[in-house]
């Protein structure tokens, strides 16, 4: 397990002291949890064309030519912040290879004000399909995987968006929140609704 | 847990409990969960089925491992024959597949075949590609890259089809190479192990045969197993390879090996093909000594799978070129990739450490790599020169292509002239500036020289060219260390041209750089000048006082060619009413390195069109107090330089003193005569004044005006001098008082505590030679105190303490109360210390000056053996100290002085002895110096 993060306060101090050595130090501690927000962001599509390095890669060189503006307004959570600079890297890259298509077929979650990358309940999907072993291992999960597609389909954004967040970016509570520019309270009661949404869609479908 | 949350708050919280411990691969029981909390019980048992079945199937996905699962594919690994061909044995496998050498059933070839592991390659898209691009690198011929054949499919399995080489890999070339004594063929060393079988087929290929990555040590044993049969030996039987036992021969093998793969990429490039992945392991070399670039067409496509697939971490980025980090990847930065194997197999290191890959990407980003000349020192500087230029960050900087820097490496191998040139003073230059202004090497300084010039060559052109006025100038506004990068050394005949292209035509700009240049040039000279040792601060300015230092030859040569291009583009500007500040600087600097490195007659003439163009300006602006002090400091140090110049006698000494004369009166008139900054000028105007009149008197009264300047060391008098009259004390006294007055407005002004320092000791020094011992003491005392304090609010600046050691050096010492032997041992103290922390010519003086002080003493004492003792000793720290010109000059002059006093306190039967001793221990030193022999002087007469 890679090491805890420090404070948020802590966090600042470090930046603000050392700027790109602190920045590429805390980088590395959550590298890891930025490349699943990547892996999972990343348009299925692109699996063979973009690399997901590349993109972590970029992530931080994009975040050290904006530490600064970061530091000017540090209102969100470091580890938020990254995730944001990843995932605009990200909508980069998806409107270079698919251009005005995008717009159709790739629907944009948004969620007051805040614009996430593809149909959160496509990509997931597609993200478990990516992930398995071998073409065998695919077979024996697709029914599964198709169920959750479909049962990701047939919520609301919100409840999908919460549930990619807390579980395929593995975000907290409180970052989720930040993420979905609701308060924790109000996102932790989301969540469990999700949960809860999609437990009955699940039993409706019948194929867990 | 609190209980008084509420419950989606408390579920959350449960979920997150049992979210953590899945993940962590617990296997928590939701019954448990519901046993704990019955009252939501049924709340519990819905979310966490949903979030088990969520991160239950994310965990099936994820629990693979990320270099394969080779237990599924044993089947594949036992193969003897994957389609047409039949396998002879595998040669190692890695994260991506597994390599097999293998003939072809009816070609009787024999061929290197890598087979993807069947996940690899799972979209039809992706398949697609894989023959695209084997079918793309099936292209290329050429002796150095190693053919591909082709793609086949068996059993669900992709296979590519490759030429066998034998070899190794220059990254285990580097790897035996750092370890130059062979270890016994185990463990560590298995990576570059030859085996040899004993059949038909006799060398088969190392291990790393096609790999990039992945085949580690443990794989690479199992290889060897699998051949118990065969025989080991260490190294491959090159001709090239036993060459280096030879440093050099290994140099020329370096550049011949660079010279065959860079003309490899650029026929590859030719062809329209990236390699993608250039680096030590991807390069094979064989057993004939040839190098092969491996992998082509195949690295791109299995990185991306693999990190597609697995998401794990890929080789190290340490072969990235930067602008590859920003998305752009052409064959300039294969050209890069290639130097950077280069610098690794030149120097056996990496140019950039590994690390984690935000580490690395910062390295690659920001850091330079050691210089390759400086790593390895016996390396010649061609080859060092050409791998830097590969390796530059900005590609502007380097070889335009792979076969410009094949063209390199083959004339370095053919002692012939290359092309590239060291930009290194450029890229010194801007490091330097970034990272500590304070800290400059000549070298450096002289690099900067040439960017203030190709400012100026720029602003030149611009300015007086109409025609580039619609010239379509880089619009980039590159910060300045940026443009002095850009600029190479090599301006003189094509300065013009890329001063138009690399420089924005704004004067802003211009004079900006101009400025920048300039700060950093006085910010040297005043490191250097460190109050100056040859006198105290006669001429007030501090940025010449006093810098009588030995410049080596080379750096004079450089600096002189600076001023070359310096004086042409001042002269091209001095038309130019705008840029005449500019212009005027130019020759004021051209002026200050001619009298750096000695050459007086060209720094006055400098001078002269310098104070013209400073004066022109103040008559535009009679009000600016800048233009005036411009005019007047400019004025004062060519006043030096003429008196330096002056070895004549009579009317040409009276030259300093009337330009010093006609700086007084232009401060006198000026409007702003109360400004502090025109008052301070006044002040060290008023000292210069007083300086160049007893240098005056001097040369009139005695015969050697050269020893005037030694008065800083001043024995006993015995009847006051006439060489000090009383105007020039006056205008010490004048002096003392302005900074009396300045100090009194801003006590905290560290200028205006040296100048009273400094005009405290210079007064002291005037008072001693009118007799007024007492008050000369109290002067000397005032300041130094006032050095001291300085140097103690400030002790990381060694200037403050030198000067201070140099007042005490300035009291009589026959004056018991005026300093002390043990006062005199602390100067020797802290000369030393000095000396370590930056050995300078000043210092290397004050040690000197500071043993014949002791002889002094211990004469005043009538001890005079214990001050021949002093004075063997100053004269051992002299012929040990290469001081040169002027420097040289005065240590000469103060020892013949010592010489002298020694023999006048020795008893009429010991002055023959002494002088023989004299004259065979230190003539041998002084040479024609000396044959002047100790002559009588202002400072030291006795």
């Amino acid at each position: 397990m890679t090491q805890e993060l420090p404070d948020q306060p802590e966090i600042i101090e470090q930046l603000q002291r050392d700027r790109e050595e602190a920045l590429a130090e805390l980088y590395l501690l959550v590298r890891e949890r930025l490349r699943r927000v990547i892996d999972f962001r990343l348009d299925y599509r692109l699996g063979g064309r973009v690399s997901h390095s590349d993109v972590l890669q970029e992530t931080y060189v994009r975040a050290a030519q904006r530490i600064d503006s970061y530091l000017q307004k540090p209102d969100m959570p470091f580890f938020v912040w990254l995730r944001l600079e990843a995932n605009q890297r990200l909508q980069e890259i998806h409107r270079f290879h698919f251009g005005a298509e995008k717009r159709d077929v790739r629907r944009e979650v948004k969620l007051k004000g805040n614009q996430e990358q593809g149909n959160t309940s496509v990509q997931l999907a597609a993200h478990l399909v990516a992930q398995m072993t071998s073409p065998s291992g695919v077979f024996h999960k697709a029914q599964q995987v198709e169920a959750l597609e479909k049962t990701l389909s047939e919520m609301n954004d919100t409840d999908r968006e919460v549930i990619a967040l807390r579980h395929f970016e593995e975000l907290s509570n409180i970052e989720a929140a930040k993420v979905l520019g609701i308060a924790p309270e109000a996102a932790s009661k989301r969540y469990i609704r999700a949960l809860k949404r999609l437990k009955e869609i699940m039993q409706q479908h019948a194929a867990f | 847990m609190a209980k008084k949350i509420n419950k989606h708050e408390l579920l959350d919280e449960i979920v997150a409990d049992y979210t953590r411990r899945t993940r962590d691969g617990k296997a928590p029981e939701i019954a448990a969960y519901k046993r704990k909390y019955p009252a939501i019980a049924n709340d519990i048992e819905d979310v966490l089925s949903s979030v088990a079945m969520i991160e239950g199937l994310k965990e099936e996905s994820e629990t693979r491992e990320p270099s394969g699962n080779p237990a599924a594919h044993a089947e594949l690994f036992n193969k003897k024959q994957i389609g047409e061909y039949v396998v002879i044995r595998e040669v190692g496998r890695g994260g991506m597949g597994v390599v097999f050498e293998a003939v072809h059933q009816s070609l009787g070839r024999r061929v290197a075949l890598k087979v993807m592991l069947e996940r690899e390659l799972e979209s039809e898209k992706q398949i697609a590609r894989f023959r695209r691009e084997a079918q793309a690198a099936a292209k290329l011929h050429h002796t150095n890259i190693v053919s591909v054949f082709g793609v086949g499919e068996f059993e669900g399995y992709h296979y590519y089809v490759m030429e066998y080489v034998d070899g190794v890999s220059l990254k285990s070339a580097v790897e035996s190479l750092t370890n130059v004594e062979v270890a016994p063929a185990d463990g560590k060393t298995e990576q570059h192990v030859q085996t040899i079988r004993n059949d038909q087929v006799s060398t088969v290929g190392n291990s790393e045969l096609v790999f990039a990555d992945g085949i580690e040590g443990e794989d690479s044993s199992e290889v060897s197993d699998a051949n118990e049969e065969s025989q080991q030996i260490l190294v491959p039987k090159t001709g090239d390879w036993n060459l280096f036992t030879n440093a050099a021969d290994r140099y020329r093998w370096v550049g011949k090996i660079g010279a065959q793969v860079a003309d490899a990429l650029g026929y590859s490039h030719e062809m329209g093909m990236l390699h993608r992945d250039i680096k030590p392991a991807n390069l094979m070399l064989d057993d004939k000594g040839q190098v092969w670039i491996t992998d082509f067409g195949l690295v791109k496509i299995a990185d991306e799978e693999q990190l597609t697939q697995t998401g794990a971490v890929m080789g190290t980025p340490q072969y990235l070129a930067p602008e590859s980090l920003k998305g752009n990847y052409d064959q300039q930065s294969e050209t890069y990739c290639l130097g950077l194997s280069l610098y690794e197999l030149a120097t056996l290191q990496p140019a950039f450490a590994p690390g984690s890959h935000a580490e690395v990407f910062s390295r690659i980003m920001h850091e330079t790599p050691g210089s390759p000349g400086k790593i390895d020192p016996a390396m010649p500087k061609d080859l060092a020169t050409i791998i830097e230029k590969a390796i530059s960050k900005d590609s502007k900087d380097r070889y335009e292509n792979a076969f410009a820097l094949r063209d390199d490496l083959r004339a370095f191998v053919e002692d012939r002239p290359i092309s590239a040139r060291r930009p290194s003073f450029m890229e010194q230059a801007s490091r330097w500036a970034r990272k500590n202004p304070l800290i400059a090497s000549l070298a450096a300084l002289s690099s900067l020289l040439v960017c203030a010039t190709a400012v100026i060559a720029s602003s030149a052109w611009v300015m007086t060219n109409q025609a580039y006025k619609d010239l379509q100038i880089e619009t980039d506004r590159a910060i300045a260390n940026e443009q002095l990068a850009l600029m190479s050394e090599a301006l003189a005949e094509e300065s013009e041209r890329q001063a138009i292209a690399n420089f924005e035509r704004s004067e802003t700009n211009v004079n900006l750089m101009v400025e920048t240049f300039d700060s950093l040039f006085v910010e040297y000279l005043r490191k250097d000048s460190a109050g100056g040792a040859e006198k105290f601060d006669f001429d007030g300015f501090n940025e010449l006082a006093g810098i009588e230092i030995s410049i080596d030859e080379g750096d004079a040569g450089y600096l002189k060619k600076m001023a070359d291009f310096y004086e042409r583009f001042a002269d091209q500007n001095s038309d130019n009413e705008n840029l005449l500040v500019n212009a005027a600087k130019g020759w004021r600097r051209v002026a200050n390195i001619n009298f750096l490195i000695g050459d007086d007659k060209a720094a006055i003439t400098s001078y002269e069109k310098a104070v013209a163009g400073y004066m022109e300006l103040l008559e535009q602006n009679p009000d600016s107090a800048e233009a005036l002090i411009n005019l007047v400091s400019t004025r004062s140090e060519m006043s030096n330089a003429v008196r330096r110049d002056s070895v004549g006698y009579g009317m040409a000494l009276m030259k300093p003193a009337s330009l010093i004369n006609e700086n007084l009166k232009e401060i006198e008139k000026h409007t702003h005569r109360d400004d502090p900054q025109v008052r301070f000028a006044l002040a060290e105007t008023l000292m210069a004044l007083a300086s160049s009149e007893v240098y005056k008197l001097a040369a009139e009264s005695v015969v050697d005006p050269d020893r005037t300047g030694d008065n800083r060391r001043m024995p006993p008098k015995r009847s006051p001098t006439r060489l000090y009259d009383k105007h020039a004390k006056q205008s010490v006294e004048r002096a003392v008082k302005i900074a009396d007055e300045l100090i009194e407005l801003d006590p905290n002004n560290i200028d205006y505590r040296l100048l009273l320092g400094k005009s405290h000791s210079s007064l002291g020094a005037f008072e001693l030679n009118f007799g007024e011992k007492e008050l000369a003491v109290k002067s000397l005392g005032k300041a130094f105190k006032l050095f001291e304090s300085l140097s103690k609010q400030h002790p990381g600046n060694p200037n403050y303490q030198y000067q201070a050691a140099l007042t005490l050096m300035l009291m009589p010492t026959n004056n018991t109360d005026s300093i002390s032997e043990s006062q005199i041992v602390e100067v020797q103290q802290t000369a030393s210390s000095l000396m370590e922390k930056s050995p300078r010519a000043e210092y290397v003086q004050l040690q000197i000056v500071s043993r014949l002080k002791l002889a002094d003493f211990h004469l005043d004492k009538a001890k005079p053996q214990k001050a021949i003792v002093e004075l063997k000793e100053a004269a051992k720290l002299y012929s040990n100290s290469g001081l040169k010109g002027a420097a040289e000059k005065s240590m000469v002059r103060a020892i013949g002085q010592t010489v002298g006093n020694i023999r006048q306190a020795l008893p009429m039967t010991q002055r023959r002895e002494f002088m023989t001793f004299v004259e065979q221990q230190l003539r041998s030193h002084f040479k024609r110096h000396f044959q002047r022999g100790p002559r009588r002087g202002p400072g030291r007469g006795n």
